[in-house]
């Protein structure tokens, strides 16, 4: 069976990244709100979302979200009135409500029932109420009525007019209605007599029939027509005669809305009908429609399909490389035919191109960028729920959430930290027991750090845990044949603890349904490689564990160093760069058959590019060489090439499943040129050299 | 041509109200929060307010009675919802001239608008 949902298809998006947004908030302030005790600013927030939940799934009539948040918003309010304590069963009912209305959420989408049960929630979120002594009922506010009683000045002309009414009440806030009756007696004169009392009114208790006799000299049609603008009454009779236009206006809506109202007769109130209105439309469509729907204060902003900003994206990486195709152009034309006229405007004219065409690359990647907080704020949550599984308690900790990446690049990144962060919560951080005999706080954390540094994104993942013993993943490394006996001994504590980016290594004694199933890091540093980023870990026994994780800003163009390499170019993504060393022949020795050079007094391995990707030796003697110093981990590496052409950002091109993975070579790039340069995977690269 | 200003932090809610008024040849403004409802009524001067009632920045009560306080012949409809009684209560003394319940109708709203034009 098909759900119906009153929402429109340009409606939808905006509804469910609204919801998103208010389940995220959910989840987040709600764990906060768990260690910082209920701090009312929390409180207020979290409210808020649920409220605005409530109000947006009541308008597309989705009824079971619509009675769950209404429940929830219940306990926040309670909460809030601080008739409710925050307890850990409370935070785990709200929780769990939260998911079960990510599961609604669905619903929405694919029209589909979802096989989530409402009702058992409902009652837990109710029965939280009946766990505090104090009710949660709020008595309403007695503020001091304004000036209300009649005034013994009496009015020129002024004579007793009886007035009567009924309200629904059923409707929502009956007493409200009957304060706005009130008022407008008030403005027309004195009122002598009134039931109920503006006492009882102000209590805000139900009031269905209402009564008064108002000294005035207005005339009845005048307060009439003044008592015919409240809505939610149903019956007005003026000295014992029906006001005729309050019936068809009085509205039973606010009460769950039954059956559809009859036609409106509004030909009683003045005022332009709603034909008029219906002829005016085709005459501010077009016109008006825009600046209207934009409005002046309001934020303007536009919601667009990703696939077209990755279109966007992929039109302004063609016009770099054309951008720097002409630029190669302007070079060879400047040299062959010298400076005229026509060189100078052409020049200025690719030098133009070339400035918009970063600020057009700027302007569209800017465009691409979500904060990052996007996804970290997810991970509370996910520690939370994990930490109580394997009893421990474990803070999250996250700064930089405002920092932003290119929205793909966050996606890629979603699953490495994932797994980061189970292996803290797993391996790195202590159970509480061993926490407090090792003398360090009962409750673990674990930080999350987001940073800009020099045109890359750097991430931590930090743990106050235990920290990894290098000597035990030398003796596993050894143990599972990844690496032999004397290779284990030759390595130090610092070079040993690369070793948990092996595939097929994991410490762990035990398998445990967190960090998965002997699933290495490897995963993790192949992930990260992919998107031409670089993971680091550092850890020091007994405090702790830091991984260290940098990407470039964004997939799809990479700030890279051109090298030639006999007739070949590669380009060597510049964040895995150090630096760049010139090499005379003298200066490469030879430690047990491979080539080492001495940098700033310590040895530096060097690979040759011509070797790895085994090109034929070539004849020429070379006068010099150039080195890049790579990194990956801890690992530092030079290598050889035969020339550096110079930095070019180069649009990346997948190699395609014709050609395949090639080992050490990541993707391919066009340049300038119209070469083809190929992208160099320095992760692969150091497996090739067997480092 | 009327001015209304619709007041609510869920863009869903406005987006939906823009519809429905610019469809019935409204001018319509929108607000996010309380804060920027009470400048935009101050710039604009729309002859309709629909207001919600709970907002981030500043809530709904709050900006009307800053609103009332700027222009008390200000016509603010509050957008409410089921359990806020005494905040309708609250919202009528302190000046609103009327009040519509979440969910609400297509005809309810303009019934609220057009009753309060007349």
């Amino acid at each position: 069976m098909n759900m119906v949902f009153d929402i429109s298809e340009d409606e939808l998006p905006i509804f469910l990244a609204e919801v998103d947004e208010h389940l995220q908030v959910l989840d987040d302030v709600l764990i906060r709100l768990e260690t910082e005790h209920g701090e009312p600013e929390l409180v207020q927030t979290v409210f808020r979302s649920a409220h605005t939940i409530k109000g947006m799934t009541g308008m597309i009539g989705h009824l079971r979200m619509t009675d769950l948040t209404h429940a929830l918003e219940s306990v926040l309010d309670g909460v809030r009135k601080n008739s409710i304590q925050i307890s850990t069963e409370l935070i785990n009912v709200c929780l769990a409500t939260v998911d079960a209305l990510r599961e609604l959420r669905e619903e929405v989408v694919t029209a589909q029932p979802s096989v989530i049960e409402t009702t058992d929630l409902i009652l837990a979120l109710k029965n939280l109420f009946a766990e505090t002594p104090e009710s949660g009922k709020t008595a309403a506010k007695n503020e001091t009525p304004p000036t209300t009683q009649p005034s013994p000045a009496a009015l020129a002309g002024a004579r007793g007019i009886r007035v009567q009414a009924k309200i629904d009440t059923h409707s929502m806030a009956s007493a409200a209605r009957a304060f706005q009756l009130l008022m407008v007696l008030q403005e027309a004169g004195d009122i002598r007599e009134m039931q109920p009392t503006q006492e009882q009114i102000e209590l805000a208790s139900s009031v269905g029939d209402f009564s008064a006799v108002v000294e005035s000299a207005w005339s009845l049609e005048q307060l009439g027509a003044a008592l015919a603008k409240i809505s939610g009454v149903d019956e007005i009779l003026i000295d014992g005669q029906l006001l005729t236009n309050t019936g068809s206006n009085s509205s039973r809506e606010e009460s769950a809305p039954v059956s559809p109202e009859p036609a409106e007769n509004l030909s009683a109130v003045a005022g332009p009908n709603p034909t008029e209105y219906g002829r005016r439309v085709t005459d501010v469509g077009g016109r008006r429609g825009g600046e209207a729907y934009g409005g002046r204060s309001s934020d303007l902003t536009v919601r667009t399909n990703v696939e077209r900003l990755d279109s966007l994206m992929n039109l302004v990486g063609e016009l770099i490389t054309d951008r720097n195709h002409l630029h190669q152009i302007r070079s060879r034309l400047a040299m062959e035919s010298g400076l005229n006229g026509n060189f100078e405007q052409f020049s200025e004219t690719v030098t133009h191109l070339g400035r918009i065409t970063d600020q057009l690359q700027e302007e569209v990647m800017r465009i691409r960028m979500l904060p990052i907080g996007n996804i970290l704020n997810k991970f509370p949550r996910m520690v939370r729920d994990m930490s109580q599984k394997v009893g421990k308690v474990i803070d999250v900790v996250i700064h930089g959430e405002d920092v932003e990446m290119d929205r793909s690049m966050i996606e890629e990144i979603n699953d490495p930290l994932i797994h980061l962060i189970r292996n803290s919560v797993d391996h790195g951080i202590e159970t509480p027991q061993v926490r407090l005999a090792a003398g360090k706080p009962e409750r673990g954390t674990i930080t999350l750090t987001a940073r800009h540094e020099q045109g890359r994104i750097i991430i931590t993942v930090e743990d106050d845990g235990g920290g990894i013993d290098g000597e035990k993943l030398r003796q596993s490394a050894v143990q599972k044949g990844l690496i032999t006996a004397e290779e284990a001994a030759s390595l130090t504590d610092e070079q040993s603890i690369d070793l948990m980016f092996l595939a097929g290594l994991s410490t762990a004694k035990k398998v445990t349904d967190i960090s998965g199933r002997g699933v290495g890091l490897d995963i993790v540093s192949t992930n990260i490689q992919r998107v031409n980023g670089s993971i680091q870990v550092e850890t020091r026994l007994g405090q702790g564990t830091r991984f260290q994780i940098m990407l470039p800003l964004t997939l799809a163009i990479v700030p890279s160093l051109l090298v030639r390499v006999q007739e070949s170019t590669f380009a060597i993504p510049l964040v895995m760069i150090s630096e760049t060393l010139r090499l005379e022949p003298a200066g490469i020795k030879q430690v047990s058959g491979n080539p080492v050079t001495v940098l700033r007094g310590s040895v530096l391995s060097l690979i040759s590019l011509a070797d790895i990707f085994r090109f034929s030796k070539a004849d020429e003697f070379k006068k010099h060489l150039f080195a890049v110093v790579v990194h990956s981990g801890k690992q530092r590496i030079g290598l050889i090439v035969d020339a550096l052409l110079g930095e070019e950002e180069v649009v990346v091109k997948p190699l395609g499943a014709f050609i395949g993975d090639i080992p050490g070579v990541s993707s391919a790039a066009i340049l300038g040129n119209g070469q083809v340069a190929l992208i160099v995977d320095i992760f692969g690269l150091f497996k090739l050299a067997g480092i | 041509m009327a001015k209304v200003l619709i007041v609510d932090d869920a863009e869903f809610l406005r987006v939906r109200l823009t519809k429905m008024l610019s469809t019935d040849g409204y001018e319509v403004f929108q607000a996010d929060n309380g804060l920027k409802a009470v400048s935009t009524y101050k710039e604009i001067r729309p002859d309709v307010v629909l207001m919600d009632v709970t907002m981030p920045e500043m809530d709904g009560l709050t900006a009307l009675k800053e609103i009332v306080d700027f222009d008390p012949r200000a016509r603010v409809v509050m957008l409410t919802a089921l359990g806020q009684e005494s905040v309708v209560l609250e919202a009528v003394k302190s000046g609103a001239r009327d009040f519509v319940v979440k969910p609400f109708e297509h005809e309810r709203v303009m019934k609220a608008i057009t009753k309060l034009l007349a």
